[in-house]
């Protein structure tokens, strides 16, 4: 389907090219009628030319007969005149009749017979001059003027003919150009005007019919947009409430972060009073660990004591060992010396005597023997319980130094995760503060927002005042192009 | 400590106390035994009965229809036969005996397990065995004293027992 503008510049081309048209016809056929009407002129022209030269002529011959008549100087004014204006005449005919050879040959025929016309005339002049005036009516009587004269009327009679015979020619041709050109602007005019007329009927009733379609379009449109624009009021009021809500959180967020920012800092310098503990407590730890490692060298050397000591009484129990033998073989031998004392009868007693002694001697022995060797077996069970006290104490003080070792080491990583929380610790201090500085940035961007929605508040409000001047327009404008009872 | 140097004083003082005593007659008198193990349990021997109280150390085994026939062993030059004093009193005489005594009477030498010690006791200390107690081969008395009862061994009974038995294995 054409657009309104599209039909309108079509018309107007339409008319345009119509127009242009008639123009060009116009224009030719006015080019036509002044090329005819130039050769009117012209051929009125040359009609002037030839009857002038034939009026010279006659006037030079006047002049002549008056001068032959008179002998007065006074009457050869015309021909004097003649002689400067015929040639003229002449030369003006043959540029005039450049264009038609037929009155160029009648030109060259007429050449001589003017020239000869001029010299009969001179001479009868002259003859008065010299002869006087017998002479001179002789001379005239011969009549060689006269055939001249009349040759040469001939002649200009011949081309004034021809001339008026392309006067009427050409006047024929103006008529009909004339014609053709009002004919071509009457009924071009009359096509361009119903041209016109029946665009301008059918572009009416398009665009009634267009804007009357869009004019509705626009009501509704109009409508609608009351309709959006009151929903965007109201969501810009409720935006507006909702940003000016946010803007409350947001300076209550904003309050937050900076005692989130203070405590960060608070953090941060705690942190650092921790990290300075920890490299102090690091130093303590090492010495701790080093006394660890002392007391685990004094462990160790009670132990090799204590094997040293394990090692003395197993000897010791050797010792007896041989000092029990020693004693029971003592025994044996005080019971076999007891056996031959009594053996021996009386000699024997004292002998038995001493024997006896010496078996309880044995005896005792024997009985302190026990009695050191439970002492040594209490000293190596004692020996043997140190030894295994001493070493669970040294697998203690090992297994103390190991996770004193790790504590050492896990202190280490204390100190290095409090190295890593001081630096955490200044970084939430950072980010805190930057982000403290955001949230004014959002505070601020929030208050604009606040404003914004205010102003779209009132475009909204705007827009639906502007709305309704569109519906008011759009029913004018309908009224317009839609009158009472057409709709 | 104290006690330990306690008894050593007292031991150098019975010691020193020993020389400065006169030697006296016996009051009253006394009998020795020899306290043993036999199968684990604890008998005695009369002292008057042997001659000699050794340790065993080597024993020549020798071809013999006695089982209570361990060998032979050398004793001061002479060479005495050795039976195992268990196996006459019925005990179990696996292990391998440890002592050994010489019969006064006799060169017999009888091997036992465990040598525990000499006993002196008043004369009558022993006694024949009572009516109530269990009849047992060579235990013809006990010795009694504070600390236990021991069966005594009759050294005469065991020598008796061999003598039958070598001349019914010769014969």
């Amino acid at each position: 389907m054409w657009t309104f503008g599209k039909k309108i510049a079509m018309g107007f081309a339409v008319s345009f090219l119509l127009l242009l048209g008639i123009g060009a016809v116009a224009y030719r056929s006015i080019d036509v009628l002044t090329t005819t009407s130039y050769w009117v002129t012209h051929t009125h022209n040359v009609l002037e030319h030839v009857t002038g030269l034939v009026s010279q002529l006659s006037e030079a011959e006047t002049g002549q007969r008056g001068f032959v008549i008179t002998g007065d100087e006074t009457y050869l004014r015309p021909y004097e005149a003649a002689l400067i204006s015929v040639p003229q005449l002449m030369k003006d005919l043959r540029e005039l009749t450049a264009d038609n050879p037929n009155q160029q040959k009648r030109l060259a025929a007429a050449e001589p017979l003017v020239a000869a016309k001029l010299a009969v005339l001179k001479k009868a002049i002259e003859i008065r001059r010299q002869a006087g005036l017998e002479a001179t009516i002789k001379f005239v009587q011969a009549g060689e003027g006269l055939r001249a004269m009349d040759a040469l009327r001939r002649l200009t009679g011949e081309m004034g003919t021809e001339e008026k015979t392309l006067l009427n020619q050409r006047t024929e041709e103006v008529e009909a150009a004339a014609r053709t050109a009002r004919y071509t602007i009457i009924l071009g005019t009359l096509l361009c005007l119903l041209f016109v007329t029946a665009v301008g009927l059918g572009l009416t009733r398009s665009l009634t019919t267009q804007i009357a379609a869009a004019v509705q379009h626009v009501q509704s449109s109009s409508a609608e947009l009351q309709a959006a624009a009151n929903q965007q009021a109201a969501a810009a009021r409720e935006a507006s409430t909702s940003m000016t809500e946010i803007a409350t959180t947001i300076s209550e967020l904003l309050a937050t972060a900076r005692q989130i920012a203070e405590s960060a800092q608070r953090v941060a310098s705690v942190a650092e009073q921790s990290t300075t503990a920890a490299r102090s407590g690091d130093g303590t730890v090492q010495l701790a660990n080093d006394s660890i490692a002392g007391i685990r060298q004094q462990v160790d050397l009670v132990v090799n004591h204590m094997l040293e000591l394990g090692k003395k009484s197993q000897q010791i129990g050797a010792v007896l060992d041989i000092v029990s033998e020693l004693a029971e073989q003592t025994n044996i031998l005080a019971i076999n010396a007891t056996i031959e004392a009594a053996g021996a009868g009386d000699a024997g007693k004292r002998f038995g005597v001493v024997a006896d002694e010496i078996r309880k001697l044995a005896d005792r022995v024997a009985g302190s023997t026990k009695e050191t060797r439970t002492l040594i077996d209490d000293v190596r069970g004692a020996v043997n319980t140190t030894v295994m006290a001493t070493e669970t104490a040294s697998k203690a003080v090992d297994m103390g130094s190991r996770q004193f070792g790790e504590v050492a080491t896990t202190f280490k990583q204390i100190a290095s995760l409090v190295v890593t929380t001081t630096q955490s610790g200044r970084e939430i201090e950072l980010a805190t503060k930057q982000q403290t500085t955001a949230v004014e940035q959002v505070n601020l961007a929030i208050s604009n927002t606040v404003q914004a929605s205010r102003e779209t508040e009132a475009s909204s409000r705007q827009t639906f005042q502007t709305a309704s001047q569109l519906a008011g327009l759009s029913k004018d404008l309908l009224r317009l192009v839609q009158p009472k009872g057409a709709g | 400590m104290s006690d330990t140097w306690r008894t050593a004083e007292q031991l150098r003082q019975d010691f020193d106390d020993a020389f400065a005593e006169a030697v006296h007659g016996e009051t009253e008198p006394r009998e020795d035994f020899l306290a043993i193990r036999l199968g684990g349990d604890a008998h005695a021997i009369r002292l008057a009965d042997i001659a000699s109280l050794l340790p065993l150390t080597v024993v020549a085994r020798l071809p013999s229809p006695l089982p209570e026939l361990l060998g032979i062993t050398g004793l001061r030059g002479a060479i005495v036969p050795v039976y195992d004093l268990r196996a006459l009193l019925g005990y179990d005489a696996s292990d391998p005996p440890r002592w050994l005594v010489i019969a006064a009477a006799w060169p017999v030498a009888l091997a036992f397990d465990t040598f525990e010690g000499h006993v002196r006791v008043a004369r009558g200390a022993s006694a024949r065995r009572r009516p109530n107690e269990p009849s047992r081969r060579h235990i013809h008395e006990v010795l009694r004293t504070p600390e236990q009862v021991r069966p005594v061994v009759s050294m005469t009974s065991i020598l008796e027992t061999i003598k039958t038995m070598v001349q019914q294995g010769v014969a």
